[in-house]
């Protein structure tokens, strides 16, 4: 049996780096994928254009995270701010591609970071972002959550402290973008023979059975290392705790399945200890 | 009564081969016993017996005759019967770190101890990981991260919704958060801004204030509840692993009931766990380091290791292999390989150290047990002697840099817990390093009580010559040398009594001994021989001489080219020749030398012309002065000596010290006064007193040889021979070409017990005694001494030079 879609084959990598822990977390993983899968690897550092206007403002005090200082950020200062992190993004982006001995671009974009984002991803096969950008919270950043909301994209989003491992796991419930979810993660197996689990989601014992057919028709032919878990629903916690227990060092979702909510996967991301993949890539209809 | 000259018994104490049973050395037993040391050996004894402070043991004696061997030996014996002492570790001082514990411990307990706590920290490895992963740790802490981040979020939210409803939006930058006006989710363009009525633009700018102070509020909670927070995680912490924790130490305690110290280190190790437990949380090791490891990684393994090596046992003396008292011999006694040292490691910059650096010296090595130690090596390193003494005194050993030791250092470093110290110590050294110690060094008879005084001679009697036997055929065995034979070993015991100059004793250098039979092998080796015979023996020393002997020769050739003026042959007045000892290396000689006097008329003074000019030694100048004693007492009883003399020793160049030419200087003085030729054929040896005894002198085998050596190279008359002190005799070893020419009578050698004797000899005149009415017979030395002696006091008198009459 064949997937639904195209063979998928990532390419084109882009990191979006802000300097942040996160970012920074995001970048080795970029660059840890791009070395394996041979792709190209792009750093973008988006200089925001809200700030920018914000220092031209009169009324541009920032108010700092620690000191508790209210503090006039001038329109050169906040563009002094920006060109450091900028800079600072470019080497951590060179030092890290020239070691692993990649192909590797970065490129800065000014303006809303959004609409940069998604301009700047149009001809990438696989975004990687940080979970959320400067500060402490444990909140999912607002630019990974808008970010998210998009269709047809393949997303790497991680958070600091957490590292490409060597299983993957991705879960799978039979619709277009589940197909899309275990070619991803079979792509991402290979090339070596990393094994892949698969966590099956259905009503029922049978129709996970079936649905384990499915899945055991296509690989026909493809020997790896595959073996299958079932679940009811996609409970984030739930989820969590499998791919600790199985040491999972990668989740695969499918991103427009619906089986996550925006909250829940602001607490996958937030307790999860691997990256995750959100795949939504562009769908094609079945041949 | 002349003196007759020595027959040739008397020259050489031989060894007969035939009072051996044996016929080579591989038929007898080793030698067990120490020969010819009672005196160290009772010593030795009794150091090793007492155990009270102080009564450590310097053996002193020259170098070469086995003090090493013979201390060790005792030490060994002893230390068979001794238990073997326990083990000592150290480990972290978890309340004072710069102060690591000292822990005692049964022999070959400590590397279990070791052992135990490197589990004990893996096992704590897993069981911390283990912990944090459980789902109810986690559970438990989501929940209180959950609680923190509602009252966080909450706190933002209300701040954001507020910005909201005001038309403002909330931007993160990487140092702080800022308000802005907002239309369609972005930041007002500022020329917009601009263009608002100043109505909207005050209100949006107090808006932002009241904001910005909100948020400030808010931020400023922040730092409390971050603490807050992590007192929670960490009693949270608390609560799971001390059940999880606690259950693996006490394993360990039960194993180790019966050590207190143990029992405390570990409670201080549980709590210690049990607070810093992230220290165990393992990285990631599940990433893919296909392309090379990770630098960050590999560091934050590297402090993942230095984090738990508090844990470590640094295991410093470990007794697990042996089963009696050690005896260590330490070969190089610096402070540090002495005491122990504390090393440093080199970090970011930084020279850091810590307990487990703490590295043993050879005291602690032996505690419980015995050490020995060169003396002169342990006073030529810098402050060892002081630290030994220091850890002798106190009866503990505190391994400190000798800077801390001298209190020159104030910066923090290590102050190891003082382990107590019990070890007999062995100093070795030489005689004169022990009476300087003795002398100069208050503390040095309170610590080393014990004397073992080690003989460089043994009695020559016949029941040694067997236990030397045995003891030349054990050196033999023990060096893998070939076996001697009886006629050997006869010559290796008459080589011994050479090598101390005496017929009657025995030399107790091993080290000499060892050295002959070692050569004499070498010999007979290369003759192709088995067995060591006499002749190999002889060719050993004829060949240590000959190496030794180049300036000898030189000295020879010099006098045979008469460019050193030494008559052999023939009389001269006031001449003589006189005999020295040069000891030059390893080579030991005789040297002829031409001593002369010269009189006149004077104040009764004997110049000593060697002294004038500061080549004379202080003893040299007490023999000449104590001729002038003689002199006046025999010839100026009733007038004053109105003699003024000069000697000198000819061609000497180098300085003259020692007393043995007195009696020659005496005799060329009294054929300078009496004018009375002495032979030249003879030459003199010996050291004279006031009353014209003749006393012993040293080297008077070399000083022969050396006279024998010359005369023999121009020719033996017949006549010549030397003048030796009578209680020389039992000195006699000479060579064997000597006492054939004695025996052929080519060459005489008298033993003389007075100045009349030898002057007898030397003039062919009899000497004269003092008659009743106080003079000498005429016809003899003495006479016509006296009468010049007479005539110049009489010419001086009526020169003017003052009274002549009797001073009685």
């Amino acid at each position: 049996m064949n997937s639904p879609h195209n063979p998928i084959k990532i390419k084109r990598i882009l990191v979006a780096i802000d300097a942040s822990r996160h970012s920074l977390a995001g970048l080795e993983a970029a660059v840890e994928l791009a070395r394996t899968l041979d792709a190209d690897l792009t750093g973008l550092f988006i200089e925001d254009i809200n700030l920018l206007r914000l220092g031209e403002m009169p009324i541009s005090n920032q108010v700092g995270y620690y000191s508790l200082v209210r503090k006039r950020l001038s329109s050169e200062e906040v563009r002094r701010q920006l060109a450091t992190q900028g800079r600072w993004a470019y080497e951590a982006v060179e030092l890290l591609s020239t070691q692993r001995g990649l192909r590797w671009t970065f490129r800065v974009s000014r303006g809303p970071i959004m609409a940069e984002l998604i301009r700047a991803t149009q001809k990438a096969d696989l975004v990687i972002l940080g979970k959320s950008g400067w500060s402490d919270t444990r909140l999912l950043g607002s630019t990974v959550q808008a970010f998210l909301s998009q269709p047809g994209r393949l997303t790497l989003v991680l958070r600091d402290g957490v590292r490409l491992g060597r299983s993957v796991m991705a879960v799978f419930d039979g619709t277009p973008t589940g197909w899309l979810a275990l070619d991803i993660a079979r792509e991402l197996c290979h090339p070596g023979d990393r094994p892949l689990i698969l966590m099956l989601i259905a009503e029922s014992k049978l129709a996970a059975g079936i649905l384990q057919a499915k899945v055991e028709a296509w690989v026909r032919g493809k020997p790896f290392d595959l073996s299958f878990l079932w679940a009811q629903d996609l409970d984030p916690r739930i989820l969590c705790n499998i791919a600790r227990t199985e040491g999972s060092g990668l989740l695969v979702i499918p991103q427009e399945s619906a089986l996550l909510s925006e909250n829940d996967l602001s607490e996958v991301l937030n307790n999860i200890d691997c990256p995750v993949l959100f795949a939504g890539g562009p769908a094609e209809p079945v041949s | 009564m002349a003196v007759e000259a020595l027959k040739p018994e008397q020259l050489y104490n031989n060894c007969d081969p035939g009072e051996f049973s044996f016929e080579t050395t591989a038929e007898l037993p080793d030698m067990e016993e120490i020969l010819g040391q009672p005196r160290a050996v009772e010593a030795l004894r009794f150091g090793i017996g007492i155990r009270q402070k102080g009564y450590n043991i310097f053996a002193l004696g020259p170098e070469g005759i086995g003090k090493h061997t013979i201390v060790e030996r005792f030490f060994r014996e002893q230390a068979s019967k001794d238990p073997s002492p326990p083990d000592w570790c150290y480990v972290h001082n978890f309340g004072q770190s710069f102060r690591p514990n000292a822990i005692q411990l049964p022999p070959g307990r400590g590397i279990v101890f070791l052992r135990d706590m490197e589990h004990l920290t893996d096992e704590l490895g897993t069981v911390i990981n283990a912990a944090f992963q459980s789902d109810e740790y986690r559970a438990r802490k989501q929940v209180i991260e959950a609680e923190f981040k509602e009252r966080q979020d909450q706190a933002f939210e209300e701040i954001q919704k507020k910005a909201r409803d005001r038309n403002l939006m909330v931007l993160r930058t990487p140092a702080g958060l800022m308000f802005a006006p907002a239309r369609d989710g972005q930041v007002l363009p500022p020329e917009e801004f601009e263009k608002l009525p100043e109505v909207d633009k005050s209100k949006i700018e107090s808006d932002i204030v009241a904001l910005q102070e909100a948020l400030q509020t808010a931020l400023e909670e922040l730092p409390d509840w971050q603490r807050e927070l992590r007192a929670r995680l960490m009693e949270l912490n608390r609560e799971i692993l001390n059940f999880s924790v606690g259950r693996l130490v006490d394993t360990l305690r039960k194993s180790y009931s019966d050590f207190p110290d143990i029992q405390a280190y570990l409670n201080e190790v549980q709590t210690d766990v049990v607070e810093n437990s992230r220290d165990f949380i393992e990285m990631d090791e599940s990433a893919d380091t296909a392309g090379g490891p990770d630098l960050s990684q590999l560091q934050a393994g590297a402090s993942a290791s230095e984090r738990l090596k508090r844990f470590k046992v640094n295991l410093l003396v470990d007794h697990s292999e042996s089963k009696f008292a050690p005896v260590v011999y330490e070969d190089n006694p610096n402070y540090q390989n002495l005491i122990g040292r504390v090393e440093q490691v080199a970090r970011l910059g930084a020279l850091e150290t810590d307990f487990s650096l703490i590295k043993s010296g050879s005291l602690l090595q032996a505690n419980g047990g015995y050490i020995i130690i060169e003396a002169r090596d342990l006073l030529n390193q810098p402050y060892a002697w002081e630290g030994l003494k220091r850890a002798l005194q106190s009866g503990q050993l505190r391994i400190e840099t000798p800077s801390q030791m001298m209190n020159l250092i104030t910066t923090v470093s290590l102050e190891p817990e003082p382990i107590p110290l019990e070890v007999k110590v062995a100093l070795i050294g030489d005689r004169m390093l022990y009476y300087l110690l003795a002398q100069y060094d208050p503390d040095f008879k309170e610590l080393f009580k014990v004397e073992a005084d080690f003989d460089e001679e043994m009695d020559r009697e016949p029941e040694t010559l067997q236990d030397y036997a045995n003891l030349v055929g054990t050196i033999a065995r023990k060096n893998g040398l070939m076996p001697l034979d009886r006629t050997a070993v006869a010559r290796v015991i008459e080589h011994s009594s050479r090598m101390v100059s005496d017929s009657q004793k025995l030399s107790a250098s091993i080290d000499s001994l060892i050295d002959v039979v070692r050569e004499a092998h070498y010999w007979a080796d290369s003759a192709g021989d088995m067995v060591i015979r006499a002749g190999h023996i002889d060719k050993a020393i004829q060949a240590q001489i000959y190496r030794s002997n180049r300036l000898q020769e030189r000295m020879q050739e010099e006098i045979l080219r008469d460019t050193i003026l030494i008559d052999t042959q023939g009389e001269k007045v006031g001449q003589i020749n006189g005999l020295s000892v040069l000891q030059l290396g390893n080579a030991v000689f005789g040297k002829p030398s031409r001593i002369s006097a010269q009189v006149r008329a004077g104040k009764g003074e004997v110049i000593d012309v060697e002294r004038e000019v500061d080549l004379g030694g202080p003893l040299h100048s007490k023999g000449v002065l104590i001729l002038s004693g003689f002199l006046g007492a025999r010839y100026a009883v009733n007038r004053p000596l109105s003699l003024s003399a000069s000697l000198a020793f000819e061609q000497s160049y180098g300085g003259v010290d020692g007393d043995s030419a007195s009696s020659a200087e005496l005799y060329s003085l009294l054929s300078a006064i009496a004018e009375v030729p002495v032979r030249q054929d003879l030459a003199v040896t010996g050291s004279v007193n006031q009353y014209g005894e003749v006393q012993a002198i040293g080297g008077v085998n070399e000083k022969i040889e050396g006279f024998f050596d010359l005369c023999r190279a121009r020719g033996l008359s017949g006549s010549q021979g030397v003048l030796i002190p009578a209680s020389n005799v039992k000195h006699l070893m000479l060579r064997q070409d000597v006492v054939e020419a004695v025996r052929d009578g080519h060459f005489h050698i008298y033993p003389i017990g007075t100045i009349d004797e030898g002057i007898e000899i030397l003039t062919g005149l009899p000497a004269g005694s003092r008659g009743e009415e106080g003079t000498y017979p005429s016809g003899t030395v003495n006479r016509l001494a006296q009468d010049r002696l007479d005539g110049m006091a009489a010419r001086r008198y009526s020169a003017g030079g003052g009274s002549a009459e009797s001073v009685e």
